[in-house]
């Protein structure tokens, strides 16, 4: 595995621009920083300069083009800057700036960076120093990438499981329908998070127990990126532990409407445009509890998820000719909101008992998922995938 | 108690406490065997004057596990 | 003992003396073959050992495996070469129906099972016995903590508690029938936790651990002390202290009226002791007082004191002046003849008991509580007097060291040696060493220092097995008119190449010597070798700190120097017969050759 802090103390990155009408008029065009002493030359005289100074904070904009594509590249979160502009910088100049590593922390996962300016003449223009964090991949490097630009649709994906897997398909490159039963700040949230990774997505909120609003979210998906190629089936509601004579069959029938009435729904509205293009993809997110004991006041919750189970099963064999493929991904117990309820006794004996000494995370599933809706995964249909660390 | 746990370990299963983790478990720890689970279980009993159930001494797969159990018992934080 | 250690310190404990012994200790590996697992008394039992001066290096079987591991001597647990073996047992493994279901079998089912489990046993040990040499120690059956048949359980044939018991009665039989076997009685020490602090279901079901911590700690106390008495012998005498010991308070500022002895509270606590005190002396250990008291009062006291069940006749030997008390305890020894170490030394007061530590580090000292009502807990956990078999001989010794002060009057009359013994009128009694007397045999090769020209210490299975190969062993009563001494002499003879007989062992009990009893033993002993065709005898000394009285026995008695301790006797047509003043009788079973 490649090392993802690659850095070390006096590593260096330059980046040059030439500052002519173009980049100052562009700047003052999408700042409103229209000062005469920036745009207008005889204004700039009449300041006793010989030519248009350039908007300071345009060094800037080298200096995050340094940090956002070399040190520390991608990944990379400014998190502050001290500055101080030394000389002006005129129409004309040539412009480097240099970023230096001066301290590198791997425990911090943090940069700090010496940043630095010079005009042609090698005169230093800018001197200052930046703080930088690396934000860490949910997911791993190994791109899948689609054979064309894919469309994914992902249900409860505001936080925890749905989140991570839509946040990395968009990293793969399709382009992201999310949704949320209701439009909520972690929906924006992840929404903000695959647009400022460069990623297309669109932010749907609707109740997945409702068969009319499933329609008219994938009827909006596909009018907005002009297909629905995939649907990971992800949406819950909260789930609490019951003893089975106390459970009502309402409760049961909640879960029920989300999970199997809400697959229904989506393979309903989806299949169509899929079978037209030969491919589509469905994963639906199962549960360990299908494959060992459950936990003890769980039983709304596993006849719910197993009825999902058997639909997957199902319509696998009737979706197959169709090059749809429809499979379960059933992780262990994940650290999410979904089971803050689960005392740290429960939580730390799961990963005790796991081969790999951990609880699952959403990472894990996310990169599952990733595979089952790639070209590559075609021929894997009808599959409940373990995720529990070892031999279930 | 913190410190009492990793002195009951230290003793069952005869390495220095400072060596001792929140993590240690029967991966990384040479000398807990099935043998001394079983005193280890009698050792804590014994040392947070707390009586453990079946369930309790098979969770008990690690420091941080044996904490959790021992608070769940009752067994004073400091 | 000491302060209860927790399970965590034992094992740390344990793990300290088996990584570094300290060398005071002495070592002794002990194999234990088990029903379950028995490995959870390891630290427990390393620790109890080293309070009782022993390293335990224990070895386990895997459990369940009695006779692979028993009947090869090459097994897990006999390729050490143990001193001790030890079958840890329940009956509920060997015999499971006749605990859970005894209530269902009729009475011959009952005796056919419990037959067959006590014959399992003695196979056991006869199995042992032909590759060890080391004794056996079977753990007795424990009752069940919840009985079938509840309420109705005493007055139902067979129930659990009627079957543990007669359980426990063969196993109690077949160690009086097999020498080297004994009982080690875990129903006892059952007893003494209680049932309710003994198992742990836990551990019980999920680790075939029958014991719980409390109960883990107490067998392995108890096992300890088992152990040691295998290794060395018990005290010999208990010497006393007077004041707030024998009684309460001090006789020379209370006076005899005033001391605290007698039916109600605090007298009736020193009564009980001095009561304990004296059933040690019925089981033969000699009586003594070291006390800083005015003679001739404490006598009195002795003497006339209504409630005082010990009197001046109990006691061997008494040493009450105001000298220290570590010269006591040597003038004890002298006056009695055996040697410091035999004494076991019990004084309420803990700067003379630190005195007596410091000038006589090989003087058992008893840690006394300060209360007088842990005083007979004390004398019984201190282990001083523990020995596995109480013989005859035991129990009369302390009467014979009576007749002892009696002869030494004749002594004194009569001016002769040969006068003296005719006197007395020593007449013995020679026979072939068999299964009859072979406990008490081995007991008088384990513990007899002064008079026995090789020291070795044979177990009955070492024993036996010298007997198998054509040894003559030999034992010797001897009596007097003042009484019978008991079994008091060895004499073992292997046979070698070339007629040359070598004595293996040759001991007399020190309370005979100086009578040329051993004279008569000797020439009967050459009889012996020379019917079975030896021609020559040769004799060994091997000196020890405490035989150097027999350095010359074999000079003295016209051997030939054949260097390095090594002595040589041809049996010509001379070998005489016994001396003449003493009469010899044989046994029976003596038989003198073709």
């Amino acid at each position: 595995m490649t090392d993802d802090f690659p850095f070390t103390e006096g590593q260096t990155a330059r980046a040059s621009l030439v500052i002519d009408e173009r980049v100052i008029s562009a700047f003052a065009e999408f700042s409103g920083d229209r000062n005469p002493l920036h745009v207008d030359r005889e204004a700039a005289e009449s300041y006793g300069y010989a030519r248009q100074v350039a908007h300071g904070v345009i060094t800037l904009a080298l200096v995050s083009r340094l940090i956002g594509m070399e040190i520390p590249g991608p990944g990379a979160l400014w998190r502050g800057q001290e500055i101080e502009w030394l000389a002006p910088v005129f129409l004309g100049d040539r412009l480097e700036v240099r970023l230096t590593v001066r301290r590198a922390s791997r425990a911090g996962r943090t940069l700090v960076l010496l940043t630095e300016a010079f005009n042609q003449d090698g005169r230093m223009v800018m001197k200052g120093e930046a703080r930088v964090s690396v934000v860490e991949k949910i997911s791993d490097r190994r791109e899948v990438t689609p054979r064309e630009n894919r469309v994914a649709l992902v249900t409860g994906s505001s936080r925890g499981i749905g989140a991570a897997v839509a946040l990395r398909l968009a990293r793969s490159g399709m382009a992201v329908v999310i949704n949320g039963r209701t439009m909520t700040d972690d929906l924006e949230r992840v929404s903000q998070e695959i647009s400022v990774a460069g990623g297309r997505v669109i932010a749907e909120p609707c109740d997945i127990a409702d068969p009319r609003a499933v329609a008219a979210l994938v009827d909006r998906a596909t009018r907005v990126f002009g297909a629905l190629d995939i649907v990971v089936h992800g949406a819950s509601t909260p789930i609490s532990t019951v003893p089975v004579q106390e459970v009502a069959f309402e409760d049961v029938k909640t879960l029920f409407d989300v999970y199997v009435g809400g697959a229904l729904a989506l393979l309903a509205a989806a299949v169509p445009g899929m079978r037209e293009r030969k491919f589509g993809r469905f994963v639906v997110l199962g549960t360990s509890s299908l494959l060992g004991t459950p936990p003890a006041g769980n039983a709304a919750y596993v006849a719910a998820k197993s009825a999902l189970w058997g639909l997957v099963r199902a319509s696998a064999v009737d979706l197959g000719p169709h090059g749809i493929t429809v499979n379960m991904v059933s992780p262990g117990l994940t650290v999410t909101q979904l089971v803050e309820h689960v005392p740290a006794r429960v939580k730390e004996l799961e990963a005790r008992r796991s081969p790999m000494r951990r609880l699952a995370t959403p990472a894990d599933t996310a990169s599952v998922v990733a595979f089952l809706t790639s070209d590559e995964a075609s021929y894997v249909n009808g599959q409940n995938l373990p995720l529990v660390g070892g031999p279930v | 108690m913190q410190d009492r746990v990793l002195e009951v370990c230290a003793q069952v299963f005869g390495v220095p406490a400072s060596s001792l983790t929140d993590d240690s478990s029967p991966d990384d720890i040479a000398g807990w065997d099935s043998l001394s689970h079983v005193q280890l279980i009698v050792a804590l009993e014994e040392a947070f004057a707390v009586t453990l159930t079946p369930d309790d001494a098979m969770d008990m797969l690690s420091v941080r596990l044996i904490k959790l159990v021992l608070t769940e018992r009752g067994a004073g934080l400091d | 003992m000491s302060v209860a250690m927790t399970t965590g310190e034992t094992i740390q404990e344990a793990r300290r003396l088996e990584q570094a012994p300290p060398p005071s200790l002495r070592r002794v590996r002990v194999a234990i073959v088990s029903t379950f697992t028995a490995e959870f008394l390891r630290p427990y039992l390393i620790v109890a050992g080293a309070q009782r001066g022993l390293l335990v290096q224990p070895v386990f079987g895997p459990y369940g495996q009695l006779e692979q591991e028993l009947f090869n001597a090459a097994s897990g647990a006999l390729s050490s070469a143990p001193d001790v073996v030890l079958i840890a047992s329940r009956l509920e493994d060997l015999a499971p129906a006749l605990v859970d279901h005894a209530v269902g079998l009729d009475g011959r089912d009952v005796e056919g099972a419990l037959q067959q489990t006590v014959a399992r046993i003695e196979a056991l040990a006869l199995g042992l016995r032909r590759v060890s040499t080391a004794p056996l120690f079977v753990f007795n059956a424990v009752e069940p903590k919840l009985l079938p048949l509840g309420l109705a359980s005493t007055l139902h044939l067979p129930s659990t508690s009627a079957v543990v018991e007669q359980f426990n009665a063969a196993l109690a039989a077949l160690a009086r029938r097999q020498t080297g076997v004994f009982v080690f009685d875990v129903s006892r020490v059952a007893l003494e936790v209680g049932l309710e602090n003994w198992a742990d279901p836990k551990l019980q079901y999920m680790a075939r651990v029958p014991y719980g911590a409390s109960g883990a700690r107490a067998i392995a106390q108890r096992l300890a002390r088992y152990v040691r008495a295998t290794v060395s012998p018990p005290c010999k005498c208990l010497v006393l202290d007077l004041d707030n010991v024998l009684w309460g308070g001090v006789l020379g500022e209370d006076l005899m009226a005033g001391i605290k002895l007698g039916a109600d509270y605090p007298g009736n606590v020193f009564r009980a002791f001095q009561r304990q005190v004296l059933a040690l002396r019925e089981r033969g250990i000699l009586l003594a007082i070291a006390s800083k008291n005015d003679e001739a009062d404490a006598r009195q006291v002795l003497e006339r004191h209504p409630d005082s069940l010990l009197r001046p006749e109990h006691f061997a030997a008494m040493q009450i002046h105001w000298q220290d008390k570590a010269t006591s305890l040597r003038a004890i020894a002298r006056d009695l003849n055996i040697g410091t170490d035999a004494l076991a030394f019990f004084d309420d007061n803990p700067v003379e008991r630190q005195w007596v530590k410091s000038q006589l580090p090989e003087v058992v000292v008893i840690a006394v509580p300060e209360s007088p009502l842990g005083y007979a807990a004390a004398l019984d956990e201190s282990g001083a007097f523990d020995q596995l078999q109480v013989i005859e001989e035991d129990a009369r010794r302390a009467a014979m060291y009576g007749e002892e002060r009696q002869r030494e009057v004749v002594r004194q009359r009569t001016p002769g040696v040969d006068e003296f013994l005719h006197d007395l009128g020593t007449r013995l009694r020679i026979g072939q060493v068999g299964a009859d007397v072979l406990p008490r045999v081995v007991q008088l090769l384990g513990k007899t220092n002064q008079f026995n020209l090789t020291t070795r210490r044979h177990g009955a299975g070492e024993l036996q097995r010298l007997l198998d190969d054509g040894a003559v062993a030999m034992w010797l009563r001897a009596a007097d008119r003042f009484g019978d001494h008991g079994l008091v002499g060895v004499a073992i003879a292997v046979p070698g190449p070339e007629g040359a007989w070598r004595i293996d062992t040759l001991l007399l009990s020190c309370r005979v010597l100086g009578r040329r009893i051993e004279d008569a033993f000797l020439a009967t002993l050459r009889m012996a070798v020379k019917s079975r065709g030896g021609r020559q005898l040769i004799g060994e000394y091997l000196p020890t700190a405490k035989n150097h009285i027999v350095a010359d026995f074999y000079r003295d008695r016209g051997f030939e120097d054949l260097g390095g301790g090594t002595w040589r006797m041809p049996l010509g047509a001379d070998a005489s017969a016994p001396t003449p003043s003493i009469s010899v009788e044989f046994a029976e079973n003596f038989i003198m050759g073709e």
